[in-house]
């Protein structure tokens, strides 16, 4: 307790005194404290600058990836070219030749069709040389429709088919365009026959050339093979025939 | 304002630790100017007068760290002498004169001690060193302050 007696009382004779700085004390103070103040604006401001900067380099690239992206974009779109298919009704040109525009070329069976507008052309002049035929005077070209459409002289014309597929097999190639007319003719006469015949004597003009022009108002392609198909089963016929 | 009200009490903190008065009012000077760049820090937890004061003290021994090497001499602990009573006449300049005789050690750990109010392993932690050197600091500097103090009551009373 001495000691800390001891300690107190010097410690109140030193706490009594005061000491007075000197006039320029603080003045001293006052300019480092306005220096520490302008050096943290100095810092503020180069971290906003700093900051501005990046901020403003980043906006800088996106709008440069923006653009870029629009561009590419723009390029990307490519006007893919319009295929007009709406020409969907039969027009005797239009859609053959789309049809055979598909095949091969090399099929020369198509080749030969390919020449549709004549052929058409060829067999409407022929079906209407029949219809004409019939109604000048009807019972009596009806007769010799039937007379003159013998049996015989269907044999015969099978038989000359027969040949010219044979020498179409010999060949090995296709039918030439002669020769498809040919079977053309052939089976329109048939056609004609056959529908005269069912009829027992009662022919109509007129419905004749109806059937005609259904007929014609199928596609070109199915009726060829129509006829070719029916010309081949008759040829075949004829010729078991033959050989029998 | 602040400084206006606190800088004379201040001073003399730092001529407790420093001898020369110029460098004492740097020491002051650079503690007024931390605490006033940092006074969001200041917590409201005790007075204003002792945050500022700890503030000081730290720069004052921050200061003879810098300028030589405060040296702390391991001795025995030995019991204090008894009986030594501080002359009232005794004038503050002549007891500050004899503080600032002491070894740096030792006037450091006593000023600390005695008229900072530390306690031993605050100033232990502080200047880096153990309790017991700053136990044995502190009887060393007692002793010496007391003989000295002695010696001028008896010369004193003898001049009577």
């Amino acid at each position: 307790m001495t000691q800390n007696n001891w300690d107190e009382k010097l410690k109140e004779s030193m706490e009594r005194r005061m000491l007075q700085p000197s006039s320029t004390s603080w003045d001293k103070l006052a300019e480092r404290l306005e220096d520490e103040k302008r050096r943290k604006r100095k810092k503020y401001l180069s971290a906003i600058s700093i900051a501005a900067s990046v901020v403003g380099l980043f906006l800088a690239v996106n709008v440069m990836l923006l653009n870029d992206d629009v561009e590419v974009g723009e390029q990307k779109i490519v006007k893919s070219p319009v295929v007009n298919n709406s020409d969907e009704t039969y027009n005797g040109g239009t859609k053959s030749q789309l049809e055979t525009s598909k095949e091969t070329p090399k099929n020369p069976i198509s080749n030969s069709i390919a020449k549709k507008s004549e052929i058409d052309t060829y067999v409407i002049k022929e079906t209407q040389s029949v219809v004409k035929s019939s109604t000048l005077s009807e019972d009596k070209n009806l007769t010799e429709l039937s007379h003159s459409v013998d049996k015989t002289d269907f044999v015969e014309d099978s038989f000359q088919v027969a040949d010219n597929t044979q020498n179409i097999e010999e060949q090995q190639y296709g039918v030439s365009e002669n020769e498809t007319e040919n079977l053309l003719k052939i089976a329109q006469r048939e056609i004609a026959f056959s529908a005269i015949q069912e009829r027992h004597n009662n022919v109509d003009a007129h419905a004749l050339l109806r059937e005609v022009e259904t007929d014609l108002e199928q596609s070109f392609r199915e009726k060829i093979f129509e006829s070719l198909k029916s010309g081949y089963q008759t040829v075949k016929t004829a010729v078991v025939k033959r050989n029998n | 304002m602040l400084y206006e009200t606190h800088a004379p009490k201040m001073l003399s903190v730092c001529r407790y630790y420093v001898k020369d008065l110029q460098k004492a009012e740097e020491v002051m000077l650079n503690g007024f100017f931390k605490a006033f760049t940092n006074l969001k820090n200041f917590k409201n937890e005790g007075s204003f007068e002792g945050w500022l004061r700890k503030i000081m003290v730290r720069e004052a021994i921050s200061f003879l760290r810098q300028v030589r090497h405060i040296e702390f001499s391991v001795d025995e602990y030995l019991e204090p002498p008894q009986g030594n009573n501080i002359d009232s006449e005794i004038e503050l300049d002549a007891l500050q004169g004899y503080i600032d005789d002491l070894p740096e050690g030792y006037k450091v750990v006593f000023v600390m001690y005695v008229i900072e109010g530390y306690k031993h392993t605050e100033i232990a932690d502080i200047l880096n060193i153990s309790v017991g050197t700053s136990k044995s600091q502190l009887f060393k500097a007692r002793q010496i302050l007391q003989g000295r103090i002695q010696q001028t009551n008896k010369v004193s009373h003898d001049t009577k």
